[in-house]
């Protein structure tokens, strides 16, 4: 993971959509199988995933941006298991990424239980861990896709009223 | 009561007072509304603090300053000296805050800050009215003037205010201000002329440096520029967000800590970035002239325009927070004509249709007793920059048509964290149905727009929006908040013919503002191009008599350097400039985009490369062919976007 302050590759929120695409060009920490020239006329959401596992997965990376166009919220949101993964392995990744983020962001202030599969519906995230930092939110939780299912990790900037 | 010098000894530790610090404090002491314009790094926050202990028994200090950073740092300091200072504004946790009033009503404040958006709260205002105040210190007063080269209209309601808290002196505080700008203050705050302490602009440890540059060899002019060690830390300033990214990338690629910072990065970045400057962890930032005011680094060794500046205040301004310690510094300007077109561009890009400022008026003044506008929305909609829209809002309360009451927003996304026990009884129970109907709403894209509350659930949209915000902060749920929204009070309704005066009273308004923009854009090229003293010519701008000016010995001019002979060079005439496969590319474009793309303004915009609000929020500005003719002036490629789009 990165320092508080950034993202990943340099990336800060606020940024706004070039500046992210820079970054995530120029930084080895993440891949794309995109060719570098197309990925100004695509949208960048789920074109980059990261060079290394974490909890055991890789994951790519969901971008939201505020109606200004400033980078609010990134989610890396794993590789789809299917259902018959879920209590194993997702739910082994969500204990392990859960021991990463606590060891560079301390206890969670919201500690919940690995969600039932039952919990989910198809698009939807339940988020069973959040950690406040100095500039916004962490959250982890599960997702499901349209029958399988993701361990989702958010960085959420903290201000109500940032970039508008 | 004890003499300045004694408080200076006493409070200060210091023995003598910079120039024209005491005269300051002597009008203010004696209760007299004062203008001081002094230099950056003159010591102008003793001309407020020390009266703070000379008029204690007067009451309390107010000191209304726009940096939220500064009055961070200020606070801090003050209360580390043991001094009861205080600040108010929207940092603080609410508890803070209600400590903060208090302490403020109790009379146990010597020193309170503010910003001027804080200062117009009824609940601080009717404190404020009741307690003693002793002196109102306006920091960068310049803000206040309309012809101020950095307006905020929040300052707009400050003489108002400050008349309401009846202080027993008003000291406006700046560091650049013209004949006009100061003669606006003086008139706003009730300041005789006599009061005006002025001193000169000039700083004798800066030297300025103009180099003549083409586009292409700027990068290395300031790689050799900020090769030397003695020239760190320093700031760059650029003109775009993100030229700031480019250089920065471009100098790290150099061995250089450099990093990047501009208003598009949230307050949160930009605080941390700023942070680790002042602990010289970074050397450089490469910054739009949103980094700097409130940055109290006082061992900044060069500041450099990688772009010329729009304006002799702001060129000043900014190369003014180098060498604030005194010790030689240096700055510098990258003279390149090609500069010239896209900042005449960008002031062209400001105009507006007399009927947008129309469609402004009759939507706020057409919803009744109140009225709500989404600012990103209007933005979009009316093509206009968030500056200009701000202007034209402010102008409308000062025209008391409309009165700012509060912001909200309009959409919301919640989901409750697994493992946490979700409480509707913890909420009003009306609310009930609403909140259930949120929390159900589980897919990736679902959001709800609280203006469909009262149809929905029979609940007032603000009254839920309350709700949300006590959820949020219990901490409870993920939520995500968007469509910020501004709610006014319609003061004076209008009839068609009341809004096309007032229609054609704010267009008038606006064109000069425009006008004055423009003037000041040349006096920028005339100054970096002409081969007199630099320091002298920005005095001459600022009005600083004649007798007083004697050559610098230690600029560009005064030391014979090869200066830029002339900056707005113009293209080859008499050709068309849009080759015939250009003009099919941008037909191609117009018939992809014709969804988008509906008057010659929208157009010219995407081909010059300005991205006001409507084109990012359609993305145009990724388009290939954005900013092609950006080389070019507005006016040349606007005759063409006339006859595409007609």
């Amino acid at each position: 993971m990165t320092r508080a302050n950034q993202l990943i590759a340099g990336i800060n929120y606020g940024d706004d959509l070039q500046a992210v695409t820079n970054k995530l060009k120029s930084s080895k920490l993440v891949t794309s199988k995109i060719s570098k020239n197309l990925l100004s006329r695509t949208d960048i959401n789920g074109s980059f995933t990261t060079a290394n596992k974490l909890a055991g997965m890789k994951f790519k990376l969901f971008f939201d941006w505020a109606e200004s166009g400033n980078l609010e919220q990134v989610t890396y949101r794993s590789s789809a298991l299917p259902s018959s993964d879920y209590n194993h392995k997702l739910k082994s990744s969500w204990k392990r990424a859960i021991t990463v983020l606590t060891s560079i962001y301390g206890k969670a202030s919201n500690l919940g239980d690995f969600p039932p599969k039952s919990k989910l519906a198809p698009g939807a995230i339940e988020f069973s861990h959040e950690w406040k930092i100095n500039n916004g939110y962490i959250y982890l939780g599960v997702g499901q896709e349209t029958k399988s299912f993701t361990l989702n990790i958010r960085f959420c900037e903290f201000s109500l009223t940032a970039h508008q | 009561m004890q003499s300045p010098h004694q408080a200076l000894q006493k409070y200060f530790s210091l023995s003598e007072f910079r120039p024209a610090q005491l005269e300051i404090i002597e009008h203010v002491v004696a209760g007299r509304n004062t203008l001081a314009t002094l230099p950056t790094g003159s010591g102008k926050s003793l001309t407020f603090q020390l009266p703070s202990f000379l008029l204690r028994t007067h009451g309390t200090t107010i000191v209304i300053s726009p940096l939220l950073s500064l009055i961070r740092d200020q606070v801090q300091k003050l209360q580390q000296q043991g001094i009861n200072a205080c600040q108010i504004d929207s940092t603080l946790t609410a508890q803070e805050r209600q400590h903060n009033l208090t302490e403020l009503q109790a009379g146990n404040i010597q020193l309170l800050y503010t910003s001027p958006e804080t200062l117009g709260n009824p609940q601080l205002l009717d404190i404020l009215k009741q307690i003693d105040i002793s002196l109102v210190a306006i920091d960068e007063a310049h803000c206040y003037s309309e012809w101020g080269h950095s307006f905020r209209p929040s300052y707009l309601s400050l003489p108002l205010l400050t008349r309401a808290i009846q202080p027993h002196a008003v000291l406006a505080l700046t560091a650049t201000a013209t004949r006009k700008v100061a003669s606006d203050i003086r008139k706003a705050f009730r300041i005789k002329t006599p009061q005006h302490i002025s001193s000169s602009p000039r700083r004798s440890n800066l030297s300025y440096t103009i180099i003549p540059s083409e586009d292409q060899q700027r990068p290395d002019h300031l790689s050799n520029i900020l090769a030397k060690h003695q020239h760190l830390p320093a700031i760059v300033y650029a003109m775009r967000q993100e030229q700031c990214e480019e250089i920065a990338h471009h100098l790290s690629s150099n061995g250089l800590r450099a990093k990047s910072y501009h208003a598009g990065m949230s307050s949160q970045s930009r605080k941390t970035i700023q942070d680790d400057f002042l602990t010289d962890k970074t050397q450089v930032i490469v910054a739009t002239i949103a980094f700097g005011m409130g940055v109290d680094k006082s061992n900044i060794r060069s500041i450099i325009h990688y772009h010329l500046p729009k304006s002799p205040e702001g060129w000043m301004q900014e190369s003014g927070r180098a060498g604030r310690d005194a010790h030689p510094a240096h700055t510098y300007l990258l003279a390149c004509p090609a500069d010239i077109i896209p900042l005449t561009n960008f002031i062209r890009a400001r105009e507006l249709d007399e009927s947008s400022i129309h469609r402004l008026i009759t939507t706020l003044t057409s919803q009744g007793k109140t009225a709500t506008i989404q600012p990103y929305h209007t933005r979009v909609n009316l093509g206009m920059l968030t500056s200009t829209l701000d202007v034209l809002l402010a102008k409308l309360e000062l025209l008391k048509i409309t009165k700012y009451t509060h912001t909200t927003w309009r959409y919301i996304k919640m989901n409750v964290l697994y493992g946490r026990t979700f409480n509707l009884t913890d909420y009003p129970k009306k609310h009930h149905k609403a909140l259930t109907h949120l929390i159900n709403m589980k897919g990736l894209y679902d959001r709800y727009d609280l203006h469909d509350a009262p149809t929905d659930f029979g609940v007032p949209a603000e009254k839920l929006y309350q709700t949300l915000l006590e959820i949020k902060h219990s901490g409870e749920c993920y939520m995500r908040f968007s469509g910020w929204q501004k709610h006014y009070k319609i003061l004076k309704p209008l009839d068609p013919e009341q809004v096309n005066a007032l229609t054609a009273n704010i267009y008038s308004y606006h064109q000069d503002q425009l006008t004055h923009d423009e003037l000041r854009l040349k006096e920028v090229q005339r100054i970096a191009t002409t081969r007199a003293c630099i320091p002298v010519q920005f005095e001459k701008w600022f009005s600083i008599p004649k007798a007083q000016l004697t050559p610098c010995n230690n600029c560009s001019s005064c030391n014979g350097e090869k200066r830029p002979t002339k900056l707005n060079k113009k293209p080859p005439a008499k050709r068309s400039p849009i080759t015939d496969e250009q003009l099919a590319t941008i037909k191609e474009f117009l018939t992809k985009k014709k969804k988008y793309i509906h008057t010659p303004a929208q157009l010219t915009c995407v081909l010059c490369g300005i991205g006001t609000p409507y084109i990012r929020h359609y993305r145009l500005h990724y388009h290939p062919i954005f900013s092609t003719f950006q080389h070019l002036p507005y006016d040349e490629i606007h005759p063409y976007s006339i006859a595409l789009i007609d």
